[in-house]
């Protein structure tokens, strides 16, 4: 008994070679980071903090300031706040487009990754605009504060919407993988945080942007299950050479459809020819004419949407090609192959415009309504 | 030799009085028949006084001083229990318990007349181990009563009641009682060595004796369990248990008893299976939730502000701006406020105590919320986990819980989590090396034995209770369940 209490008077003495004590009211608990480029190639860095006085109106309070590095304006944050600034509970981080576009994020997100306390299922985000301005300025509906509104955002876009995987764990594997590249979504201050667009990457430098509805493709060909709505049109000529009778007086039909379920398939001929093919199911959910989706006009339906998709696909190709940008990852493809297996990034950006990419997308109608 | 002679002999008032330390309360009575007297020795608070007149008194006087002699008295008293002086030393004894020396001087012959009238009260509804469905009665203070209680329950030849007198100054009966066809032997025999080695003054209740048998003393944990109703032993006994009574002391010792079976109640038998499982789990994981809440909670807001999800980060850190401690102390300042509470209501009168729970309760809590003392979610956090310990069907267990949870929460509140898995790692290590009445008590999870799991975590329907819990090592393995032709035949089958 003597033994054990005596361990036991021991081992609480230990506490003071424990944790830090982090106690939850103390923290300045920062929920979005952001970092801006100014004109005088400096940084500024802008933290949403959590606020716990129940007497104040706002549950946040935002401050920001300049530095060379990410530290070095962490040090001059920590000077103006009488809290801890932590970053456990971290939910999204944003940059401005002219910094991911002229300094590449790699080097900024490289410290958090680093940083034990950052989870890796924390949000990138690109800002159309400065940063300091949306974290300031923008509404956030019936949310607690800037960074639960964006986190939850994003959180409902990549699950149930066209939006791909933005954490860091995603970007930062997406970075080190040989002919993949990241994309991140674009977001735009409109009132609140509206996601514009998709920012496009070569390795960790933004090169442009795609829509939301050409990211679709991606999502696609990476083989998700939820995907959005897409809505495309088909011009009236088209289905009268199908032989799909409709009402008179139109000029084309648009088509809203649910993809729900998406296979790919890579067939690499030789490093300067691939062929990609989709195969596609979709739920039709509005039609702006009437048609009468008998088994004989499904399959000419499906074959018109493919087409149109077809189209849509190589056009989204080309343009990536343009700005050196292959989200798809058609470069990690030719490099599984192994006479292809020594593949680098610089050699992959070389030839990667002149790839010959075949697509082939093929469109399978599964339901179109309760009615039928 | 001489001594000894002198002392068998001489039987007269001054000796009797002597052995029983000059009692105020011991009467002489002497009863002439013709030329013969009877002498009546008894202590007058101890015996029922119309039974010794009538049949005793009234008796000796309706015979004849010629019949009167101490066989004819051994054959003819109209009392149930009589028995023969063999010990002159034994008088104080028999008197002690209620009967009446009755002394022939004419043959220096004596012989005990049971009279005695024990006080006892009636039988009545169980009080600690409160029940929804089936039998209420509970076991009274008198061992004769209990063991009349469960003889008339359990109307089995096999059921045995060996008697034990324990007690150096207090002789006290103990009895052991088991159904002999079932029980593992070297079971009663361990319990009896034990038993027999206990020295004591005073066995003053069964939870005492309860604590002589432990394995180990040291622990948090009741080894036995403890019960006052008369089905919960009659399960026991027929899985192949043993329980133990005491003179004077309304709860029976069952051994031996297991983890699990602390979390057990009479209406998981009675209730239908599913429900009996929900409700079992539902008592496992309050103490679960007991232990751990609290703890977590500090551990929590103290260390590990990460794992708090972000839609409750807000309102904990708001009910927490104001508060002036540091969270091991918020805590600990409430949690020993709901046990004062709930030991000031144990120690009232039952209608103090209502109003005392609502003050205490309710304008105490409220008070410490707005005055900024404690926050209200940690109030929320500790009446939950004050709740859960309340659930566990034994007393003792829950007592015990209620107290296991003051050290986790200062592990909590010097290391966080951490400091929590030290907590259950030590737990879990006392808890397997624990046994009761050498039967480990993890059984049937540690030795894992999954034939047992039904009768220990969950309850499956009727027709999977085929054999005893192996736990207890029956020799009877089989249990005798109603054939299954039998119950599939319906009512308009042809016979």
């Amino acid at each position: 008994m003597i033994r054990i209490g005596i361990v036991v008077i021991l081992t609480l003495m230990l506490s003071g070679c424990g944790l830090l004590n982090k106690t939850l009211e103390e923290q300045g608990i920062s929920t979005v980071l952001g970092y801006d480029l100014l004109d005088n190639n400096k940084i500024k860095g802008t933290v949403a903090l959590l606020q716990f006085n129940p007497n104040k109106p706002q549950t946040q309070y935002i401050i920001s300031d300049t530095g060379k590095n990410s530290k070095e304006i962490r040090q001059k944050l920590e000077k103006k706040t009488n809290h801890d600034l932590t970053s456990g509970q971290l939910r999204t981080i944003m940059f401005q487009d002219r910094l991911a576009q002229e300094r590449g994020i790699k080097n900024l997100l490289d410290t958090i990754q680093r940083d034990n306390t950052i989870g890796s299922l924390v949000y990138v985000a690109i800002v159309n605009g400065s940063v300091e301005e949306l974290v300031n300025k923008s509404e956030y509906e019936d949310a607690s504060d800037i960074g639960t509104y964006i986190y939850n955002m994003f959180e409902k876009q990549v699950d149930k919407e066209m939006l791909n995987n933005i954490n860091i764990h995603d970007f930062i594997s997406l970075y080190y993988e040989v002919g993949v590249d990241p994309t991140l979504p674009v977001l735009k201050l409109d009132k609140t945080p509206v996601v514009q667009s998709v920012a496009i990457f070569n390795v960790d430098k933004m090169v442009g942007t795609i829509s939301t509805q050409e990211n679709l493709y991606i999502k696609l060909s990476k083989g998700k299950k939820v995907f959005g709505y897409k809505t495309i049109s088909i011009p009236v000529e088209e289905l009268k050479e199908e032989e799909i009778s409709i009402e008179d007086g139109l000029e084309s039909i648009e088509i809203s459809f649910k993809p729900t379920y998406s296979k790919s398939d890579y067939k690499i001929i030789s490093k300067d020819h691939v062929v990609f093919s989709l195969q596609v199911s979709i739920e039709i959910n509005e039609v702006s004419s009437t048609i009468d989706f008998n088994s004989e006009n499904t399959k000419k339906v499906e074959k018109l949407i493919s087409k149109k998709m077809n189209n849509e696909f190589k056009s989204i190709i080309s343009k990536l090609q343009e700005m050196k940008s292959d989200p798809f990852g058609f470069g990690s493809k030719i490099k599984s192959l192994r006479q292809y297996s020594k593949l680098e990034d610089n050699e992959w950006y070389d030839i990667y415009p002149k790839v010959l990419i075949e697509t082939n997308v093929s469109v399978k109608i599964k339901r179109t309504g309760v009615l039928n | 030799m001489n001594f000894f002679k002198k002392q068998a002999k001489q039987i007269d008032v001054e000796s009797i009085k002597k052995q029983l330390s000059n009692s105020p309360d011991l009467v002489n009575r002497t009863v002439t028949v013709g030329n013969k007297t009877i002498e009546l020795y008894f202590l007058k608070n101890l015996v029922n006084r119309i039974s010794i007149e009538k049949n005793i008194i009234s008796f000796l006087n309706n015979s004849t001083s010629e019949e009167i002699n101490l066989n004819y008295l051994f054959e003819h008293l109209p009392i149930t229990e009589v028995k023969e002086l063999v010990e002159t030393n034994d008088i104080s004894k028999y008197i002690l318990d209620g009967f009446t020396f009755i002394y022939l001087p004419s043959e220096k012959k004596g012989l005990f007349a049971g009279v005695g009238d024990p006080v006892e009260r009636s039988l009545e509804k169980a009080e600690t181990e409160s029940l929804v469905y089936g039998p209420k009665i509970s076991f009274t203070e008198s061992l004769s009563t209990n063991i009349k209680v469960l003889r008339h329950n359990v109307s089995n030849p096999n059921l045995v009641t060996d008697e034990i007198i324990l007690g150096e100054r207090v002789k006290q009966k103990v009895r052991i009682v088991y159904l002999n066809d079932i029980v593992d032997p070297e079971l009663v025999t361990s319990i009896k060595d034990r038993l027999n080695n206990i020295e004591i003054d005073d066995i003053m209740d069964s939870s005492v004796l309860a604590q002589f048998l432990d394995d180990n003393p040291y622990s948090f944990f009741p080894q036995y369990l403890m019960t006052e109703l008369p089905d919960r032993v009659i399960y026991s006994i027929n899985n192949g248990r043993v329980a133990i009574f005491v003179d004077r002391s309304p709860t029976a010792v069952i051994c031996p008893s297991t983890f699990f079976s602390f979390f057990e109640t009479t209406e998981d038998v009675y209730l239908r299976w599913i429900l009996s499982t929900v409700l079992r789990w539902l008592r496992m994981i309050a103490m679960v939730l007991s232990i751990f809440f609290t703890a977590i909670y500090v551990a929590a807001v103290t260390f590990h502000y990460e794992v708090i999800p972000s839609r409750l980060l807000v309102t904990l850190g708001q009910s927490r701006a104001q508060i002036p401690f540091p969270p091991i102390l918020e805590a600990l300042l409430l949690e020993i406020m709901i046990d004062l509470l709930r030991e000031a209501g144990a120690r009232l009168p039952s209608k103090v105590a209502q109003t005392m729970g609502i003050v205490g309760g309710i304008v105490l809590g409220q008070a410490m919320v707005e005055a900024g003392l404690t926050s209200n979610i940690l109030i929320i956090v500790v009446a939950l986990s004050a709740l859960s310990s309340f659930t566990a069907p034994s007393y003792e267990m829950g007592t015990a819980i209620r107290i296991l949870r003051f050290p986790i929460i200062i592990l909590a509140g010097v290391w966080g989590f951490n400091g929590i898995i030290i907590g259950v790692c030590f737990l879990l290590t006392h808890l397997l090396k624990l046994t009761s009445m050498n039967t480990p008590y993890l059984a049937p999870l540690y030795p894992f034995n999954s034939m047992d799991l039904k009768y220990f975590l969950f309850k499956l329907p009727k027709e999977f209770y085929i054999n005893r819990p192996l736990t207890n090592q029956t020799l009877d393995k089989r249990r005798l369940i109603a054939k299954k032709e039998k119950s599939d035949r319906d009512i308009d089958d042809e016979m």
